[in-house]
């Protein structure tokens, strides 16, 4: 229709204003973004998956009773017999070399993943939204310094930062974790900056700058809440990303120890059993075919539930 | 006076994420042959929409549901017309592109922006009329021949002449073809006997099939160095660009050519999207809302050039606008419409003299007319949203006049006098 | 209306600098605003107006601070008697004043105001925007828009500040029942209503309008001007209409300011300036409004060309590349802004010949 005037038949919702609001509008959002969050099949899917791997992760102690109560990410072995052997009533998913137990190891991998995805995200999200709005909202010369930071850690080549990382602090989820950080936060940096500079040119930033609203609360109010959302999205996808990373480095061997409950580290660990004996080629599919299959499940249930968020949030997308 | 275009009871809708916006509701309007048309309403009264779904170019989620639009193009018999509701997209593309050029509001969005103004003019010319610039390209050759004597360089331009001559016997085979099989069509338009039925099928088949293009031509097209040739189109063509650029009172139209439409000002775009359009000699130019973008110095200029062109160029305009000003300046019939309804059609004299519908009345009271101290009337409460109109009359909630049969029964158009209609209950014949 | 001067504006400058190469060094600047003189008197309505890209939307958000004056003083409701003190300080001082002449501005000119006292500036200037769907945050409510110059500047909390929202949202016209909704549910008109209500929220003296009908449908444009009349008859309001339409500009203004590239044409009375306009640029603008009546027999004055680039204006008048009465003396030297009587100010050299 018709682009100039914005009097747009379509835009406006139809609304009889003689009714008195019968509930908190927030909450008539919040209905209507449920709504259209459970029309969309794909994100139900998605909602599934993380929310199994949730209660799973929740009740790993219940489903994975670990031997050593101190040290539970310490996956149980059965001697040390090095084929790896079938699944059978004692070990469900069967074990790796060193009769590792692949079940065991994919519970307790599921509370690593979430530790990795979560502290890596977060803190970048943090550092992200602290450094793009200042940088976004106060320009300058603030946002000249941030921005030739963010360049810097761009040039550094992922993989040489990740080894020296290692070799300064020894092996662990914890390097991985860091490594991720140090290189993770630009992206984010960038992206809200970039999101808050639209959003700081329209006309509402200025009428509140016109009536005396302070810069913090401009920010808090009026930008974040209007800038965020893209961001969140793809964080709730790198949630997965990040785990696809870590599980790369952890196969490199830069990541956990041997026989730490990492979905990555049993890939590793796997790594001369992908193929069998001349005979029976497939003849140990489980040890790669479950944790591999565990993390793409992972990593598509967070990208489905980012799309879903995309969907449901995103102004241009909400109302199609 | 002949019709050029006439819809009829069209109805489009857009299936929303919150229901079913009905934009048009059975919206009926004519053009006459040689005629600025103005159609004129508020923003959401469907104007876009209806000429778009006559264009048939209503982007999803929007749908035509029903009507018909008919073409009285047929230069052999005015009377008949087609129904391209009915026909295929091919066949629309045909005539989006010979017949009815549109320009539109934002005239930087209509122009690409990697490629140079002489390149986007002429690309049309090239399309649309290839002929012409052949010719033109023929004739700048056949001076070169004359003047210079030297035999290698002679016998290189009578081969591209040769080569020219060729791309036009198989342009004129293409248009009689063409020609031959549109003749047809119409012959078979609108009957009903199963045989004409199915040769108007295979006629409309074959018209899609046919190559625009002899294998001949398309051989030379496609041999390096022989197709060397084009170059001398090209520079016909833009010799025929800046001409036109010239005549759109473009300021130095031989710079202009190279530049890229970001290096323009808005009424300087809006002239080359004009100058697009006209490449094509267009029967019917569709105007939507060309100059509510630019500037009143700017828009006067437009406005001045648009009038000129109907002068001499191109037979009618249909000129799509909120602006009652601009109406009341360039046309000559108008429409006024509300909420996807038509309220009333009428001259442009009658229509500001003495307005019939209410909805016409409540609008030009409340446009400044520029007398100091006045009152502006307004028209009490909002556009309706379109996903739950007002049954009946979709203007009677708003209406100062309204009947009990205003809520329940959608008024029909009724001719008043002369060319002046209104839909509106309060004329019904009692 | 009295002829207390409200606002005064001295010699305003804004510049943008266009920077370019490698180092971003400054190459040359947008002279959005060149040295601008303009008087708005208490509880009128000034238009103005000009062609987009003239300046005029700069002027009034330097005005309100929005953006920062390169250069020049503008003087908000501030006694007489010290603003000549300063102006002449400014014209004929030494430099042993300069210690007083920074005291003197820091106290009078608005724009080197900072902190509080740039907060309290902030109460009494007020603006209202072109386009309501991009004034209002979408992800506020109604009550909370309206309200937060009050929260801003700590007027009013709780019960007190709800009630004193529903009072400026009826002012507008509308009520209780739209104070807890999201701008979304509104159509243009009301959201533009909303907007007025915020700008009313802080009893402001001075409202720059910036094209608050341009984004709005004429029957709706006509309840909001309506609207902004009665409100400036009712809470004693002085209005800055910055607009490109000009018969809205005749409609509702008292007295009307010309700008086009940056530099002030005409100032006039509404009245007298559509009657007898004084400048070329002026007659033309005014020949170029479509006027909703088919049978006006006005002749239209057609410009040729655009209005140059600003980086690089003309020299001398920067009308005269675009003025069929241009001599040599327009092409080298710059008419002054000068008083022709009767409240009337022109800055074109051959004005008297032109009539």
């Amino acid at each position: 229709m018709n682009s100039v005037n914005n009097e747009n038949s379509t835009s406006a919702i139809n609304v009889d204003y003689e009714q008195p609001v019968s509930q908190h509008p927030a909450l008539t959002e919040a209905i209507f973004t449920v709504k259209r969050f459970i029309k969309n099949p794909l994100s139900i899917i998605g909602l599934t998956i993380i929310l199994v791997f949730t209660l799973i992760a929740i009740f790993a102690p219940f489903l994975a009773p670990p031997e050593n109560e101190r040290d539970p990410y310490r996956i149980p072995h059965d001697g040390w017999t090095i084929s790896p052997s079938p699944p059978s009533a004692d070990h469900p998913f069967g074990t790796m070399e060193q009769q590792y137990d692949i079940f065991y190891g994919i519970i307790w991998g599921t509370r690593s993943a979430f530790k990795i995805g979560f502290s890596v995200v977060l803190i970048n999200l943090i550092i992200g939204v602290i450094l793009g709005s200042i940088a976004g909202y106060y320009g300058g010369l603030f946002d000249e310094i941030i921005m030739r930071i963010t360049d810097m850690f761009y040039a550094l080549p992922f993989l040489v930062v990740a080894m020296a990382l290692v070799v300064a602090l020894g092996r662990g989820l914890q390097s991985i974790i860091i490594v991720m950080i140090i290189l993770g936060w630009p992206t984010y940096t960038r992206m809200i900056r970039g999101d808050i500079l639209t959003i700081r040119e329209k006309d509402y930033i200025l009428a509140a700058r016109a009536s005396g609203t302070s810069d913090l609360k401009i920010i808090i109010r009026h930008i974040l809440p209007n800038s965020v959302y893209s961001v969140l999205i793809v964080a709730s996808m790198n949630i997965g990303a990040t785990v696809l990373t870590a599980a790369a480095l952890s196969f490199l061997g830069l990541g956990a120890e041997t026989g730490y409950a990492d979905w990555g580290q049993m890939v590793s660990m796997c790594r001369n059993w992908i193929v069998g004996p001349p005979d029976a080629r497939l003849a140990y599919w489980y040890v790669v075919f479950i944790p591999g299959f565990v993390i793409a499940l992972f990593v598509l249930g967070w990208n489905l539930l980012g799309d879903a968020a995309r969907d449901v949030f995103d102004p241009k997308m909400r109302r199609k | 006076m002949e019709k050029l275009v006439e819809a009829e009871e069209l109805r489009t809708n857009f299936y929303t994420f919150e229901g079913v916006v009905k934009a048009l509701n059975g919206v009926s309007l004519v053009v006459n042959n040689g005629e600025t048309y103005g159609l004129v309403g508020e923003s959401g009264c469907g104007k876009s929409v209806s000429v778009r779904s006559m264009m048939r170019i209503v982007q999803a989620p929007g749908k035509i549901e029903e009507g018909k639009v008919v073409l009285f193009f047929n230069e052999k018999d005015r009377n008949k017309g087609i129904d391209i509701l009915k026909r295929s997209e091919a066949y629309m593309q045909s005539i989006r592109g010979n017949d009815i050029s549109m320009i539109f509001q934002e005239a930087g969005t209509a122009l690409n922006p990697v490629l140079s103004i002489g390149f986007q003019v002429g690309e049309s010319f090239l399309l649309h009329r290839r002929g012409e610039m052949i010719k033109l390209a023929v004739k700048t050759l056949d001076k070169k021949i004359d003047e210079n004597s030297n035999s290698l360089f002679r016998m290189w331009r009578k081969f591209h002449k040769r080569l020219l001559q060729n791309e036009t016997d198989d342009l004129e085979r293409y248009k009689t073809e063409i020609v031959k099989i549109d003749s047809d069509l119409y012959r078979t338009e609108g009957k009903t006997d199963s045989k004409s039925l199915e040769k108007h099928k295979r006629l409309l088949v074959n018209r899609e099939r046919l190559n625009k293009q002899g294998l001949k031509v398309r051989l030379q097209l496609k041999t390096p160095i022989i197709r060397r040739y084009v170059r001398r189109i090209n520079a016909a063509v833009r010799e025929k660009v800046i001409e036109l650029l010239t005549d759109l009172g473009v300021p130095n139209p031989g710079n202009i050519v190279d530049r890229y439409p970001h290096e323009l000002s808005g009424g300087m775009q809006q002239r080359i999207v004009i100058s697009i359009a006209l490449a094509c000699n267009p029967t019917l130019l569709i105007a939507d809302e060309p100059t509510s973008n630019l500037d009143v110095t700017i828009q006067a200029q437009i406005l001045d050039l648009i009038r000129q062109l109907k002068k001499t160029q191109i037979s009618s305009v249909l000129f799509i606008t909120h602006d009652l000003g601009v109406v009341a300046e360039i046309c000559d019939r108008v429409t006024v419409m509300y909420a996807g309804d038509t309220c009333e059609t009428a001259s442009v004299k009658d229509l500001f003299k003495e307005p019939m519908h209410p909805y016409t009345k409540g609008l030009l009271k409340s446009v400044p007319k520029g007398e100091i101290g006045e009152k502006l009337q307004t028209i009490p409460g909002t556009v309706p949203n379109l996903i739950t109109p007002p049954s009946g009359c979709r203007f009677h909630p708003r209406c100062p006049d309204v009947m009990e049969i205003c809520k329940s029964q959608k008024p029909e158009m009724l001719m008043m006098k002369d060319g002046h209609s209104v839909a509106c209950h309060l004329y019904r014949k009692k | 209306m009295n002829n207390e001067i409200l606002v005064d504006i001295r010699g305003l400058r804004k510049y943008y600098p266009v920077k370019g190469g490698v180092f971003k060094k400054h190459i040359a600047d947008v002279k959005a605003v060149d040295s601008v003189d303009l008087q708005i008197k208490k509880g009128e309505c000034i238009g103005l107006v000009g062609e987009s890209g003239c300046g005029k939307t700069t002027l009034g958000k330097t005005l309100l601070r929005l953006h920062d004056a390169s250069e020049g003083r503008i003087y908000f409701n501030q006694p007489e008697e010290k603003i000549n003190e300063l102006e002449n300080l400014l014209s004929n001082g030494n430099a042993s004043d300069h210690g007083e002449i920074r005291k003197l501005r820091n106290e009078l000119d608005l724009t080197k105001f900072s902190g509080k006292k740039l907060l309290d500036l902030r109460k009494k200037l007020q603006i209202v925007f072109q386009d309501p769907s991009n004034s209002l945050n979408p992800r506020l409510l109604v009550k909370h828009i309206v309200g937060e110059p009050i929260v801003a500047h700590k007027l009013m909390k709780g019960v007190a500040l709800e009630a004193r929202v529903l009072e400026l949202l009826e002012t507008v016209g509308l009520g209780k029942t739209h104070m807890m909704r999201y701008p979304h549910e509104f159509s243009g008109g009301q959201r533009q209503r909303i907007a007025i209500a915020r700008a009313l929220a802080t009893n402001p003296e001075f409202i720059l309008m910036d094209e608050p009908t341009s984004a709005l449908d004429v029957s709706v444009q006509a309840q909001i001007l309506n609207l902004l009349k009665d409100l400036q008859n009712n809470l004693d309001l002085t209005y800055l209409f910055v607009t490109h339409h000009l018969l809205v500009v005749k409609y509702i203004t008292n007295r009307i300011a010309v700008m086009y590239l940056g530099k002030m044409m005409e100032i006039s009375p509404t009245a007298e300036l559509f009657k007898a306009p004084l400048h070329p640029y002026t007659k033309a603008l005014l020949s170029a409004i479509p006027v909703p009546d088919p049978e006006s027999q006005v002749e239209k004055i057609i410009l040729t060309g655009d209005v140059p680039n600003p980086i690089d204006p003309p020299s001398g008048c920067r009308f005269h590349p675009r003025c069929k009465y241009a001599t040599n003396i327009c092409k080298k030297q710059e008419p002054e802004l000068e008083d022709v009587g009767s409240g009337r100010k022109v800055a074109c050299h051959r004005w008297k010949e032109i009539q």
